[in-house]
Formats: structure tokens, sequence, C-alpha cells
């Protein structure tokens, strides 16, 4: 009799349906899987994040890396300027800094480049700044980078998001005068003895930059 | 009740609470995992920062910081984030054989501050010429 019911309504079966308890674990089983489901979005999210803030941060030593070996590597190479006037060619400025310096193949082809490290203008509407290095092949004899126009330079972006960038030099401006730290090293006889490389970020910036201090080998 | 259990269809409440179970175990090491790494690749990344400073302190000894043989002292880093100790041999002890007057700096880099968890020490030393007193 009951078999030529269709299944869905034989009401009379015991195990048709589910009772209110096998209903309220299911409902349980359910409400812990998404529960599961969401935590893991949020361990994700902030798996995701921390391993962002690692990278960023392993950026900002590669770069330390680089500069720390440019710098070092800085040559006191002769070079002439707009007026025909022979000076070494390193001009470091508060916020821009450009030497002489062997790439070896690093960034480009290798061989004496000029290389000038600063903050690139910013693009409108956005207060950070990026740390380019801009470099050209360097020529004995010829005018300096800032003074080539012709010679646009190939530009590489270090870091971004830089609030501020400050550089300082350490040295005696003039031979026998006492060393100490300038705003400005350009135009001299030498090398510095030190140069500081100092960047700042927003506060709100994970990033940290270590104060970088180098001595160019070669003076 | 009995139909159900004859043909093995769908999963009993036991089965299911334990891949529960067996899920959540899985899950549970895997965030440990994880985490461990994570917490590993800080401490490396505050060992490196420690290297920076030590790197910029060595270069920073005999140009703007002065060196002298036998010195021994002790500053924070700009940040105030490193404890700096700088040590060097007694001259005396040093230049018996040696070419060229000068001391075995070492550079020593520890976290500054009760935060002793960031990293170990780091020291860097280095031969460096002073000139006689």
């Amino acid at each position: 009799m009951s078999a030529q019911l269709p299944k869905w309504s034989t009401t009379d079966r015991s195990e048709a349906g589910t009772t209110l308890l096998e209903l309220l674990l299911a409902l349980s089983l359910v409400a812990v899987m998404l529960t599961m489901i969401f935590g893991s979005f949020g361990f994700g999210r902030r798996a995701w994040e921390s391993a962002d803030r690692v990278e960023d941060q392993s950026s900002i030593d590669s770069v330390q890396s680089l500069l720390r070996q440019l710098l070092s590597e800085a040559r006191p190479a002769k070079a002439y300027d707009a007026s025909g006037r022979q000076a070494i060619a390193f001009t470091g400025e508060a916020q821009s800094i450009t030497f002489v310096v062997n790439m070896r193949g690093m960034i480009t082809t290798g061989g004496l480049h000029e290389v000038r490290l600063g903050l690139a203008s910013a693009e409108p509407g956005q207060s950070q700044g990026r740390l380019v290095a801009a470099f050209a092949l360097y020529r004995p004899g010829q005018a300096r980078i800032a003074d080539r126009p012709d010679a646009a330079p190939e530009e590489r972006l270090l870091v971004d998001g830089v609030q501020s960038l400050e550089l300082r030099y350490f040295g005696a401006a003039k031979l026998g005068d006492k060393p100490q730290w300038h705003k400005r090293w350009a135009d001299a006889e030498a090398l510095p003895q030190l140069i500081e490389v100092a960047v700042e970020f927003d506060p709100e910036d994970p990033r940290r930059w270590t104060l970088l201090l180098v001595r160019p080998e070669l003076r | 009740m009995s139909d159900r259990r004859d043909n093995d269809l769908g999963f009993t409440l036991m089965e299911v609470l334990v891949a529960f179970a067996i899920l959540a175990l899985s899950l549970g090491g895997l965030y440990q995992l994880y985490g461990g790494a994570l917490a590993r690749h800080q401490g490396e990344a505050a060992r490196i920062e420690a290297l920076r400073v030590a790197q910029s302190t060595l270069a920073e000894l005999g140009t703007s910081r002065p060196v002298t043989a036998g010195m021994t002292e002790t500053f924070h880093s700009t940040d105030e984030r490193w404890v700096i100790h700088v040590t060097s041999e007694p001259l005396s002890a040093v230049q018996a054989g040696a070419a060229a007057p000068g001391t075995w700096i070492t550079v020593a880099v520890a976290a500054s501050g009760t935060d002793t968890s960031r990293s170990e020490p780091v020291a860097l030393t280095t031969y460096m010429l002073v000139s006689p007193p």
C-alpha cells in the first residue's frame, strides 16, 4: 500500500524527513564550517600582509646593499664642467648625488658609468617621491650628466613611497681643513671620506631604512 | 534508519566529526608551520638590520668617529633601536710583529631596550690603522 505512494509523501515512514535533533546538529556543523572558512580568510589575509611586509623590507635591504657597493666603489674620476673647468666627477647635494663607478654588469653592460641618485619628481597628485638611479656611460673629458641634455640617462626605480632623502658628506673640503660634515660636496679635490644616506618613509609605512654610512674606498 | 545503514549512502555523524577533527588538526599544523616560518624570517630581517648598523658604524670609525687603541665605547644607533659596542685591542698587544700600527676593532650590535627577542647580537671585526700616540 505504502509502496504505491510517491517517496516524498511517505509521512508514515519513520525515516522520512529529519528529526529536530538532526537538523540542529546539521546546522551547528554548518556554523562550525562557516566559522572555520571565515577564520581561514582572516588568517590568509594576515599571512599575505605579513609576507608582503617581509618582501618590502627585503627589497629595501637589497637597495642598501646596492648603494653601499656603488658608493664604496665611487671613483675620483676627472671631468669637465660646462665652463671647461676640470674637477672630480662627484657632485653631492643634500637631495641627490652624482658619481662615477664601474657598474661591472650589475644593472647594465658594465664599465665606468656616471650614476645619479635622487628623488624623481613625484607624479601630480602624489606626495610620495621615488628614489631612482639614473646612469649613463662615462666618457672622460666630457661634460657631466647634468650638463648634457642630449645624453638621456637610463633610469631605474630603487624605492618608491619615499617621504624624504637626505645626504651628507664628511671630509675636508680643502686639503688641510679640519674634516667635518657638509651638506654639499662638489668641485672638490677628493671624494668625501664618508657619505651618509638617510631615507624616510611615511610613519605608517612599515618599511625601515637603516642609516647608511659608506666610506669610498678610493679617494 | 535501518534502510540507510544498509545502503552506504551519506555519512554518519561520527564520520563527519572525525573528518572535522582531522581537518582541524592539519589546519592547526599548517598555521603553526607558517607562523614559525614568519617568525624566523622576521628574526633574520632583524639580523640583517643589525648587520647594516654594524657596517655603517665600521665606516664611521676612523673618519667621523675617532679610533684609539684600547678604546671601549657604547652608544645608541640614531633611531635608538640598537646598542653598539666598539672595542679595540691595546696597541702594544697588537703592534708586535704588525707591519703598520693598527688595532683590531670589533663592532657588536645588539637590540636595545628590553626587546631581546629581535635577534642575537651581530659582531664585525676588522684591522684598522691608528696613528701612534
